[in-house]
């Protein structure tokens, strides 16, 4: 057998050594890499699903969201002082008494710290709905980060911003001014009766006269 | 062409030339071997330093929003905007439909009624200035939370990558292995190696020492 033949056969079995170039090594990807890049790329595509779902909740939104609540409060609001301020003279036997005048400006500076609180609610009230949806969105990224694929994700954020972009529910407003509103009738009762000898009046600056009059506007 | 040496010679040189030539091989597919390893590790850690590095850029970015600095001059022109939008503008009481009601009151009494109202708007403006002072302090809340939130988001979407690559590194060194033919070569070179030098020895009458690995330590 000549040398040739020899190598022939021996390079059937070791044709890498003779030409040292690779041929039975692993190379290391065994398409772990393409399944990891595609678990990424499903998890980009869900999580700019959800923030485009999201886009809607902008300061905008939450300005009127603010508005709404204040709409829908102050004109109750409103009521309320109207209501006080018209039964407020029922409590005095004449409206020039000093403790009069020092009512009317009690219950104006309550019904200016009424409006103050309002506004100032409404923007918690708009500041928590941007909590709650900002909320929502994180735990949407993380159900994507968790696996959820795509279509999936863009689904439930869909339905998520529906939910948040509801009317939202205001409760009904308390009595806000029930002190300047109460026992009215007592009030009106004492003043009109008859006054013993040596008495001091409820009220100062009128009298007994029961000269009252209906102010405010 | 036996450059004056004896077969036995000849073999023992033929046999010492396929061990090297064995050894070279496995030595060869050994450092491919470990190369590979390199350069997946090196990858990994290139990926990893990378997303480290992002994720630190992501909470320089945080901080910077966070700044007491920032946040101060924030909550103050928040603040300025708030109060303006908070302070009351007109009283509720009419003090014209009361003077009209009252026409028959002294000048004193509309004066100190028309007072009375006054004081009760600068309390209440005071009180607006107040609440929003606070009301500020609750957007700079919300607004901190906001972007603490979303760093930690973007920063927990970095992490998720870090741990997929560290799995893709895992199983990219777990895939690798060495050439195969090069071992299969060497195993083959130094097989004839070791039979040539037997069959050399035998050639010479002589009892072959045992070769390293046992091989030899039979009698031929």
């Amino acid at each position: 057998m000549s040398l040739f033949d020899w190598k022939r056969k021996v390079q059937w079995f070791v044709p890498s050594f003779i030409g040292m170039d690779s041929g039975g090594g692993g190379g290391g990807d065994g398409g772990a890499a393409a399944r990891e890049a595609a678990r990424q790329q499903k998890i980009a595509e869900g999580t700019a699903a959800v923030n485009n779902a999201f886009t809607g909740f902008d300061d905008p939104y939450y300005g009127n969201i603010s508005k709404m609540y204040k709409d829908n409060y102050t004109p109750l609001i409103q009521e309320q002082y109207q209501t006080a301020l018209r039964q407020l003279p029922y409590q005095f036997a004449n409206t020039q008494g000093s403790e009069y005048q020092r009512r009317v400006g009690e219950l104006e500076r309550d019904y200016q710290r009424q409006l103050v609180d309002n506004a100032s609610a409404a923007d918690d009230f708009a500041n928590q709905r941007r909590t709650n949806v900002e909320n929502q969105r994180q735990s949407l990224i993380n159900q994507v980060t968790a696996g959820a694929d795509p279509g999936s994700a863009a689904t439930l954020a869909s339905g998520a911003a529906k939910s948040l972009s509801a009317q939202p529910t205001f409760s009904a407003l308390g009595d806000l001014f029930a002190k300047y509103t109460g026992n009215v009738v007592n009030a009106a009762g004492i003043n009109n009766q008859q006054t013993p000898g040596g008495y001091t009046p409820l009220t100062f600056g009128g009298g007994r006269s029961g000269a009252m009059k209906v102010v405010g506007g | 062409m036996s450059f004056g040496l004896d077969d036995a010679a000849m073999m023992t040189a033929a046999s010492m030339a396929m061990q090297a030539l064995g050894t070279m091989a496995q030595k060869s597919a050994a450092d491919e071997e470990r190369q590979q390893r390199m350069a997946v590790l090196n990858r990994g850690a290139d990926e990893q330093a990378a997303i480290a590095q992002q994720n630190a850029a992501r909470a320089a970015q945080t901080a910077k929003q966070l700044d007491a600095t920032q946040q101060q001059e924030a909550q103050k022109t928040n603040a300025e905007k708030l109060a303006t939008e908070y302070a009351p503008t007109q009283a509720g009481f009419n003090e014209a439909g009361y003077q009209a009601s009252t026409s028959e009151a002294p000048k004193e009494i509309a004066d100190s009624m028309a007072a009375a109202v006054g004081r009760a708007l600068a309390q209440g403006k005071a009180y607006a200035k107040n609440k929003a002072n606070l009301s500020a302090l609750n957007y700079g809340d919300t607004a901190s939370n906001i972007a603490i939130g979303r760093s930690a988001s973007d920063i927990s979407l970095n992490n998720n990558r870090a741990q997929g690559a560290q799995q893709v590194m895992n199983a990219d060194l777990n895939a690798i292995y060495p050439d195969q033919n090069k071992m299969v070569g060497a195993d083959i070179l130094n097989g004839i190696g070791s039979g040539l030098y037997m069959y050399g020895a035998k050639k010479a009458g002589q009892t072959p020492p045992i070769l390293p690995g046992g091989v030899g330590a039979q009698p031929y």
